[in-house]
């Protein structure tokens, strides 16, 4: 199952675009990202809901303050791999902000079937697909992630990590909010950690051997 | 598996070679701009051009730094290497201008054959090439030039002894060619240099270089016939204008002075500057003071400076006027003037010192690069109109902008032919606009309370006629009178026309044309506020387009649920929500369809509070839905000979500029959307106070509220990506409205606060 992160500051289509998605896609489930003030929450929400692919819609400027357009700017900032699409009432020609690629937008009316029209129907189905395969690929890119990270907390516990610690904290970022690994205590992601584990552990082993002696 | 590795160098074939450097350089005056380029970029005080009817062969010579072997092995004879990519700084401080290693193809387009010396501190070089042989089938590596070293000077290369032209000749001998610099012979040409060839190319030169830099730097041209003085070229100037503007920009600033020498008031200044309202200051800057103006680039609309520091001089140069006009603005004589701008060009674009060509050439697409012309067909008016701007003819508009190869985002078009199309050369073109149209306010200022002078006085003029004619007349009576005292000597009277009859054909003819008139009038009311109603009708796109689509998805969903799931409650659900959105239709309506009806086409007295009682309902259900809150109070007795479409176009044209204000894109979101509109009564007309919570006014306007009220005036011009996010119809449609209620609005609030937009109107009274 794949998670399809919907965000409107007036949502009041959602349910009808819930059903009209479930019905045509066994696979994708439309989940509501809502109850947020800033950028930030919406962030945190993403991560918490595991979402795997997001509709924003565009004219959010009321309620948020901002627009969708700058929204995928600021999530994708943080989210590189995650596809947004910017859902409009209006004509997509009509955003000019230059901030998401024309083939990112889509009409609000793509879900209005007219009673089963075939050609509205076709291209329904399209979007539905685009959308799979775009969570499709996030989840692999995620899966990818994982074994990279692993490689690297092993050379962190190796006390090798040094460069790569950047890319190790960005990695334990993405994954551990979408709870692929387990959280680690924050003193645990510090660099020195594993040295002063090491020497700690030294420490131990020296009091215990002293020990043994008398 | 690899074996005996081996490296290819790669060539490239003469011929293609020779064909780039055409392409660079396909204009003689191309060529001959390149050539002196390359003398003022090696520091020369002089450059020479003469061409020899006799031999038909060009002498060209200038007095720079010459050349060492190092530079004409290294940098002269590898095309495409320019020893002025990276140092560009001359030792007497000049900035070079070339910087592609192409100028010397300036010369293989001249001619076939070229003899050139050139004597450095090092010594003199003599180099021969024959460009026919870059023809062929040959390798650019496998074709040579010849080079002797030579102890021959300058001006014996030439062969200065042998010119015909014995009185140039006598002058270039004084200039001081006896130390460095270059010369060439250029035999088998490729041009025929006839008068017309050398009157092109005079002119052509006459513009190369802006008229200051003519003191350290003279350009000789001339051939057999020429005489001294036409041989030595001066730098096409204006000597007489009616306005220059001055203009730098740095860093952030914009800096703009401008000097009105247009106006003449025949020794009644005192009468004029009384009578048409000009102030001490404005009587300054007409008697030649400099007006001086400074904004912030942010103020005048661009969010950064993309291209560095840069200068210029406009001129205003009008061609011709009547003498209506001449009498009625004032101006000074301007017989005989020439069109300047077949000579001078339009508005010319000079890099370090030299033309960037095609900009402001007469005759060249790029004449009018600025797009003056259109600019002037969208908005017509003439320079006394109250309501509507005047704006500069392209042949009207002179003068020099100065770059440099320092400023960014301005690089060459390869070609040569101009400055590459990107952001830093729209922002070059948006300022340079932003500085014309500050002098067309100028002067459309003056321009104004002269015409508005000059109807005062006609006026009076017509009433003194009127009086005049009434005294005629009662002479004539008194005379008749008194003849018919005496006996009658005849019967017989002349002929004359029923004086009732004359009476009624007049009223008739009054009543006509003021119905004609009244007919115009409100063909033009009713086109406002069809605009109006585009103005809004656009501001609820969106809305509109939401609610459509909304009850499309409402009945799509109903329909799914009995088609798929049998969910008939989810369904009865749905329709309801269809219905709901559907009467959001009727507000829209409203206030868009509802405002051209033609009971509101009449004008006639209201009462203000009783006529705008259902609009302002509609609207208050209308900003309901957009979670905008309206205080609206209105006194009881305001009555108004008005019409009611008129009152509500303003209203409505102030609230769409609000909305939109309120969705603007900030960094924050808005507090509170509000509001406020109080209308009172004054005098015998009404006063409107409005204000509302949004972001304000752009700092574009922020300094000059006064300017939202000009048409086509909208939203940003930041990016070239960045449409404009309004008509800018709707402002300038609030401002006529008021001027035909002879009323006034006070924009001044909006200077003094960061947040919202205040206006205060008033109408008749």
């Amino acid at each position: 199952m794949y998670r399809v992160g919907y965000i409107d500051d007036e949502p009041t289509q959602f349910e009808n675009y819930r059903r009209s998605l479930r019905r045509r896609c066994k696979e994708l489930e439309l989940v509501l990202i809502d109850d947020c003030k800033s950028k930030q929450d919406i962030l945190d929400k993403i991560y918490e809901k595991q979402i795997d692919v997001l509709l924003i819609d565009y004219k959010m400027v009321k309620n948020y303050g901002f627009n969708g357009t700058t929204l995928i700017n600021y999530i994708n900032d943080s989210m590189r791999d995650i596809q947004c699409f910017i859902m409009t009432a209006v004509d997509t020609e009509q955003i000019t902000d230059g901030l998401v690629a024309r083939r990112d937008k889509y009409s609000k009316s793509i879900f209005d079937t007219e009673a089963a029209d075939q050609k509205k129907e076709s291209e329904l189905k399209d979007f539905i697909q685009v959308l799979l395969e775009c969570a499709k690929v996030f989840q692999v890119r995620r899966q990818q992630k994982l074994e990279r990270y692993r490689e690297l907390l092993d050379k962190k516990h190796r006390g090798e990590l040094g460069a790569d610690e950047e890319e190790f904290l960005e990695l334990y970022k993405v994954l551990s909010s979408y709870g692929m690994v387990e959280k680690l205590p924050k003193n645990m992601l510090d660099s020195k950690f594993e040295e002063r584990l090491q020497r700690i552990l030294e420490l131990g082993n020296a009091i215990i051997a002293e020990h043994k002696m008398e | 598996m690899r074996k005996q590795v081996r490296e290819i160098e790669f060539d490239v074939d003469a011929y293609t070679a020779r064909l780039i450097g055409r392409e660079n350089v396909s204009k003689l005056e191309g060529a001959v701009l390149e050539i002196v380029k390359n003398a003022y970029d090696a520091d020369a005080s002089i450059c020479c051009l003469y061409y020899s009817n006799a031999e038909d062969r060009i002498y060209i010579v200038d007095n720079g730094c010459g050349m060492k072997e190092e530079v004409l092995r290294t940098h002269w004879m590898t095309i495409g290497n320019s020893s002025k990519k990276n140092a560009y700084v001359t030792k007497n401080g000049r900035i070079q201008t070339g910087a592609k290693g192409i100028g010397r193809f300036a010369l293989d387009r001249m001619s076939d054959q070229c003899d050139m010396l050139t004597i450095s501190e090092e010594g003199g070089l003599e180099w021969i090439v024959d460009w026919r042989d870059f023809d062929g089938s040959k390798k650019i590596s496998e074709v040579k030039a010849r080079v002797y070293d030579t102890d021959v000077r300058l001006l014996e290369h030439v062969e200065i002894e042998s010119w015909k032209n014995r009185a140039v000749a006598a002058e270039i001998e004084k200039c001081g060619f006896s130390g460095t610099g270059t010369a060439f012979r250029l035999d088998h040409l490729h041009d025929i240099w006839d008068e017309k060839t050398m009157n092109r190319l005079r002119n052509h030169l006459e513009n190369l270089l802006p008229p200051d830099v003519i003191q350290n730097f003279r350009i000789w041209f001339f051939n057999d016939e020429t005489s001294v003085e036409e041989a030595l070229i001066n730098s096409a100037n204006v000597d007489s204008y009616d306005y220059r503007i001055d203009f730098q920009v740095t860093a952030d600033f914009l800096n703009i002075q401008i000097i009105r020498n247009e106006f003449d008031f025949r020794g009644e200044e005192q009468e004029v500057y009384r009578e048409a309202g000009f102030n001490e200051q404005e009587q300054e800057f007409l008697q030649g003071k400099r007006k001086e103006e400074s904004f912030t680039l942010e103020e005048i609309g661009e969010k950064e400076n993309f291209i560095g520091d840069f200068e210029g001089i406009l001129y205003f140069y009008k061609i011709s006027t009547n003498k209506k006009d001449q009498e009625r603005f004032y101006y000074k004589d301007i017989t005989g003037r020439a069109n300047l701008a077949k000579k001078f060009g339009g508005i010319k674009l000079y890099r370090d010192q030299f033309r960037v060509r095609p900009y402001g050439e007469y005759g060249d697409n790029d004449f009018d690069w600025l797009e003056l012309s259109a600019r002037r067909n969208r908005s017509p008016a003439g320079l006394g109109k109250e309501n509507g701007n005047w704006r500069v003819g392209s042949e009207q508009m002179l003068g020099t902008v100065s770059i440099s190869r320092k400023n960014s985002n301005l690089e060459d078009a390869s070609n040569r032919n101009g400055i590459q199309e990107g952001s830093g050369f729209s922002q070059l073109k948006r300022i340079l606009l932003f500085v014309i149209a500050e002098f067309e306010r100028d002067r459309q200022s003056v321009g104004r309370k002269l015409a508005r002078y000059a109807d005062k006085k006609d006026q009076l003029k017509a009433q003194l006629e009127r009086m005049r004619q009434l005294a005629e007349e009662r002479k004539k009576w008194e005379a008749e009178q008194s003849a018919k005292q005496e006996p009658e000597k005849t019967k017989i009277l002349p002929p004359a026309a029923n004086p009732e009859d004359v009476m009624n054909l007049v009223i008739n003819m009054e009543q006509k044309q003021e119905e004609e008139l009244e007919e115009l009038r409100n063909e033009n009311k009713m086109l406002q506020t069809l605009a109006t109603t585009g103005i809004i009708t656009n501001m609820f796109m969106h809305e509109i387009r939401t609610s459509t689509n909304n009850i499309g998805l409402e009945l799509n969903a109903a329909y799914e649920a009995i088609e798929y799931d049998n969910d008939v409650e989810y369904a009865l659900q749905n329709i309801l929500r269809a219905i709901r959105v559907k009467k959001n239709f009727a507000s829209w309506f409203g206030i868009t369809i509802e405002s051209i009806k033609k009971d509101k086409r009449r004008r006639r007295r209201h009462n203000i509070q009783t006529m705008l009682e259902q609009y302002m309902n509609t609207w208050r259900d209308i900003l309901d839905k957009s979670d905008t809150a309206l205080i609206y109070e209105c006194e009881s007795d305001i009555e108004l000979f008005c019409f009611e479409f008129d009152i509500e176009n303003i209203i409505s044209n102030l609230i769409a500029n609000s909305l939109a204000s309120f969705d603007r894109e900030m960094d924050r979101r808005l507090e509170k959307r509000e509001i406020c509109l109080q209308i009172y009564r004054r005098g015998n007309g009404l006063s409107m106070n409005y204000q509302d919570s949004g972001w304000g006014l752009i700092p574009k306007y922020k300094k000059r509220p006064e300017l939202i009220l000009e048409p086509f005036e909208s939203g940003y011009h930041f990016g070239e990506e960045d449409e404009d996010d309004g008509t800018g119809m709707g402002m300038w449609i609030v401002n006529r409205t008021i001027s035909e209620y002879n009323g006034t609005i006070d924009l001044s609030n909006n200077q003094k606060t960061e947040m919202g937009f205040y206006a205060t109107i008033v109408l008749g009274g």
